[in-house]
């Protein structure tokens, strides 16, 4: 019983998740680097790690971007490696800060989003690019990812504010 | 019961609040940190040479004062003889790139780049344009500056 209520949990923020992604696909974006995205799916990350456990969110996350760039055509290009890569590396350090009680949501997502920067930048010095060069993006990337991380966070505590509501009514 | 579960199930998540003070030093810490990087791009310096890298090794290198339009041999994504991936163009100290074979075409939408510490980069072809300057002598003045 309580691993099918898990299992559907987990189904509802994956599929949260893909909706916002594709949809963001279509707002463009100011910097034009491969793989850079706003990245605003990433609310249904936060959502879902303050909801189930590690294992849990480690599966929202690769079905997140399994699933997405099998809908955009894009699994096993570079693209794909890179945005599987830092939404891993996000998620990882978004976990292993949200056991301590140090931080608000604002602090988890600008974590999250600066880790999954860090992992992204890194991986396309090191293995697809195989060029320092290109850590000259780092700090547009790492400026904003941490202003659509902040928006991330409150979409996140609204959301569950207003799913909170939803359901005592 | 189950009612009962999923109400503790939301008080849990709702502890957290949104922010606490040390959210603020994480975000003046990225702040700080992409600032100091920013710094670290030499950006006195006056572009002279277009450095095309393909797989991390330098494999064309171009005086940017010359105009010209230059065919780049990218790393080709799946394998076999390398095809034609970009034709680099050079016009008036600036650097763009057209043709791309790719799909996505974000090495064009880069736009034009003139100043050392710019790229272009192509990720399915491997491929990284730079400019490299050098530097400015005392009086502002270089032998033969890019005159725009």
């Amino acid at each position: 019983m309580e691993n099918n209520r898990k299992v559907v949990r987990i189904a509802l923020y994956v599929s949260l998740a893909l909706a916002v992604y594709l949809v963001e696909t279509f707002i463009p974006v100011p910097v034009p680097i491969p793989g850079f995205k706003w990245g605003f799916s990433n609310f249904v990350v936060l959502m879902s790690l303050m909801a189930l456990d590690t294992r849990g969110v480690l599966w929202v996350v690769v079905l997140k971007v399994l699933l997405g760039s099998f809908l955009t055509g894009k699994f096993l290009s570079p693209v794909f490696f890179i945005s599987f890569f830092g939404n891993v590396s996000g998620a990882l350090a978004m976990i292993a800060v949200s056991k301590t009680s140090c931080f608000g949501y604002i602090g988890i997502s600008v974590i999250g989003a600066f880790a999954s920067n860090l992992a992204q930048i890194g991986i396309c010095g090191v293995w697809l690019l195989r060029s320092a060069y290109i850590w000259y993006f780092f700090p547009y990337i790492a400026v904003m990812g941490t202003v659509s991380s902040v928006l991330n966070a409150l979409v996140a505590k609204g959301g569950e504010q207003w799913f909170q509501t939803y359901q005592r009514t | 019961m189950a009612m009962d579960n999923r109400s503790n199930f939301f008080k849990k998540i709702s502890a957290r609040p949104l922010m606490r003070k040390n959210d603020l030093l994480v975000i003046g810490g990225v702040f700080v940190l992409s600032f100091a990087l920013s710094f670290l791009i030499p950006q006195h310096q006056t572009a002279s040479i277009v450095i095309v890298e393909v797989d991390g090794r330098e494999a064309y290198r171009f005086s940017i004062q010359k105009d010209g339009e230059y065919p780049i041999r990218g790393c080709h994504p799946v394998g076999g003889t390398n095809p034609v991936s970009h034709t680099l163009h050079i016009r008036d100290g600036q650097v763009y790139v057209e043709d791309a074979q790719c799909r996505d075409k974000l090495c064009e939408k880069m736009g034009k780049i003139d100043h050392p510490g710019q790229i272009i980069v192509c990720v399915p072809y491997k491929v990284l344009i730079r400019i490299e300057g050098y530097q400015v002598n005392e009086n502002g003045a270089s032998p033969d500056a890019v005159t725009r």
